[in-house]
């Protein structure tokens, strides 16, 4: 391909972008507690993790295991090829939304095998948690992607974002923007949607992680949640579109705003039970969704 | 260069607090002492690298939940709520010294052979596996001293029975100090429903009350107007664990955090220790057919005072 730093670019800043993600969120928890603040708290973490024991438990599951541990932070770098950074993405494919979404799908799989694979009542519990997390918000996110794709008449990220050249699509398809951000949150189990890795479940599916093993489902974490907010800037702001900056900084900016966005949310609201949620994502997010579409084919209909 | 070394020195704290009855203002100093030093407080024993233990708790539940500790870890014993800043300094030193970290050896423990889940009848006639789990009381954010033996299909529970761990010396919550346990219950049933600022911010109130007997107005009212109004939190909290109070009114959860808020403001409370023999046999009853995240929330929002239960039950020589 041409431009082969791309493919060492692109994943190295959504590991950048995750561990500012990381930083804030610690920066945040240190002033909700009182305590003194250090942004250098995520890299101790880092090393930390890196010298100590990996759990081990009886009968487990282990290749379900680890290989569900390692699968989130694989679905969010594969999910973030299709995001342009600056002009071109690492990979330009024409249905790149799409691709996205399998991509995230992949997270499914991976954190249920995490809480299968441990042989731990909280680790079973968490999976399936997210697996009925994942009924929940699918169907909504997939048709918040649907409409910006409808809206561009194409389902490749490159002509989403040139289609946003004269106004941006979260100015007349809002509800699409907002179900997007609730489905970002929701797809990396943070914020209000964190019942897979919930307390009350002594930590879920990450309860009987330690050492690398918590590092790498971590940090996957903090990347899913990096990639679905830089995915926001092409389908929704615009992508590289602005005055006076270059198109790759102001991709940096949105992407950092979005981002700061959602971790500021990550701790506001208490936890959203999945039971209550379910009922509320099919029966007030798909029809609204779907209003949103069929206005946004009137739209494109009638121009 | 030892790299491992600087890493054990950069490493921050993550403290699983062990509590027992007759712990609790051992624990209190403990976690005001964390929340102070910025450390982390565990929430489960393999996320953790110091133990500390406080009130008393069977020896063989404290060395279960050390085995799991993974290394590099250290663990102290509280007895004193004065000797905790020096227990805590003691373990973090431990904690951050190579040598000792590189001579720790635990032996690998011998799993017994297990055999497959049972099978059972569900609440539809199916035949699921069936799992025993007891919660507690090595859990974060639960009653001290309470166990709950549950029977599992997935995650409903099936049939549950209490038990009550440990033996204590006196109860710590008096009518003295009504704002201060209602602060307590309230940052234990947030942190159960996964409000974690809000709960952060309890616990600094709760300390702010303990150690000055007030705490600055605005501050406290603003997060009970925040609490209070928060329609997330009444949606994850209506119409679980209905209950008969003692003055006759049915209360579920949401009224049952109200009433604390109520209590921050000046409202008595009722006597703890019948409340929690209330509560606790009440408890089986109210979790079975409820799902693990619906328990969780039922028995925070009663959090019985088992500390004050066994000091009034214990019989007088």
């Amino acid at each position: 391909m041409s431009e082969w730093w791309l493919i060492v670019l692109g994943p190295a800043l959504l590991g950048v972008l995750a561990l500012g993600a990381a930083s804030g969120s610690a920066v945040l928890d240190a002033r909700a507690a009182g305590a003194p603040v250090r942004v250098s708290q995520p890299l101790r973490e880092f090393g930390a993790l890196l010298i100590q024991q990996r759990r081990v438990t009886p009968a487990a599951d282990t290749v379900l295991w680890r290989a569900g541990g390692a699968g989130v932070g694989v679905a969010a770098v594969l999910a973030v090829l299709v995001v342009p950074l600056g002009h071109r993405p690492i990979s330009d494919l024409s249905i790149g939304v799409v691709w996205f979404n399998g991509a995230e799908v992949l997270a499914w799989a991976a954190l249920w095998m995490a809480g299968w694979g441990a042989n731990s009542v909280f680790g079973l519990v968490g999976g399936y948690r997210f697996v009925a997390q994942g009924l929940a918000y699918e169907l909504p996110h997939m048709f918040a992607l649907i409409t910006a794709a409808l809206g561009a008449q194409s389902l490749r990220v490159g002509d989403i974002v040139a289609a946003q050249s004269h106004v941006w699509f979260v100015v007349w398809m809002p509800v699409a923007f907002v179900v997007y951000l609730i489905s970002a949150l929701a797809m990396s189990f943070s914020g209000p949607f964190d019942q897979p890795v919930g307390i009350d479940l002594a930590g879920g599916v990450a309860a009987e992680l330690s050492g690398v093993d918590r590092l790498v489902f971590a940090g996957g974490r903090y990347l899913l949640l990096t990639a679905a907010a830089a995915m926001a800037v092409p389908l929704f702001l615009g992508g590289d579109g602005g005055p006076l900056l270059p198109g790759w900084l102001w991709v940096l900016v949105k992407t950092v705003v979005v981002l700061g966005g959602l971790v500021w949310l990550r701790t506001r609201a208490p936890t959203v039970r999945m039971d209550r949620f379910t009922e509320v994502a099919w029966v007030v997010l798909i029809p609204l969704t779907l209003l949103q579409a069929l206005v946004v084919a009137v739209v494109v209909l009638l121009t | 260069m030892d790299l491992t070394a600087a890493l054990l020195r950069g490493t921050r704290p993550s403290v699983f607090v062990l509590t027992g009855p007759g712990g609790t203002g051992c624990r209190l100093a403990v976690e005001q002492l964390i929340r102070v030093r910025g450390y982390r407080q565990a929430v489960a024993p393999a996320q953790a690298n110091v133990l500390l233990r406080c009130g008393v708790l069977d020896a063989e539940v404290a060395e279960r939940v050390w085995a799991q500790l993974p290394l590099p870890a250290a663990r102290e014993k509280v007895t004193v709520a004065a000797e905790a800043e020096r227990a805590l300094d003691r373990a973090v030193a431990e904690l951050a010294d190579p040598v000792r970290q590189r001579a720790e050896v635990r032996a690998v423990p011998a799993l017994p052979e297990r055999d497959m889940a049972e099978r059972a009848p569900d609440r539809d006639g199916v035949s699921m596996d069936q799992l025993h789990v007891p919660l507690g009381p090595a859990l974060s954010d639960w009653p001290t001293g309470l166990r709950l033996h549950l029977v599992l299909q997935g995650d409903v529970v099936q049939a549950a029975t209490c038990q009550v761990v440990g033996a204590a010396a006196g109860p710590f919550w008096t009518v003295h100090n009504v704002p201060a346990a209602a602060l307590d219950s309230l940052q234990r049933m947030l942190g159960v429903a996964g409000w974690s600022a809000a709960a952060s911010t309890a616990r600094r109130l709760r300390d702010e009350v303990l150690t000055h007997h007030t705490t600055a107005a605005t501050q406290l009212d603003r997060w009970v107007r925040r609490v209070r109004r928060s329609r997330l939190l009444r949606w994850s909290t209506d119409g679980l664990g209905v209950l008969t109070e003692a003055d006759g009114t049915r209360a579920d959860a949401t009224a049952r955090w109200l009433r604390w808020l109520d209590q921050l403001t000046g409202a008595p409370a009722p006597p703890r220790a019948e409340a929690a023999r209330a509560h606790l046999d009440a408890l089986p009853g109210l979790v079975v057919g409820q799902e693990l995240a619906a328990v969780r929330l039922i028995v925070a929002s009663l959090d019985p005072d088992i500390e004050a239960m066994i000091s009034a039950e214990a019989p007088h020589e």
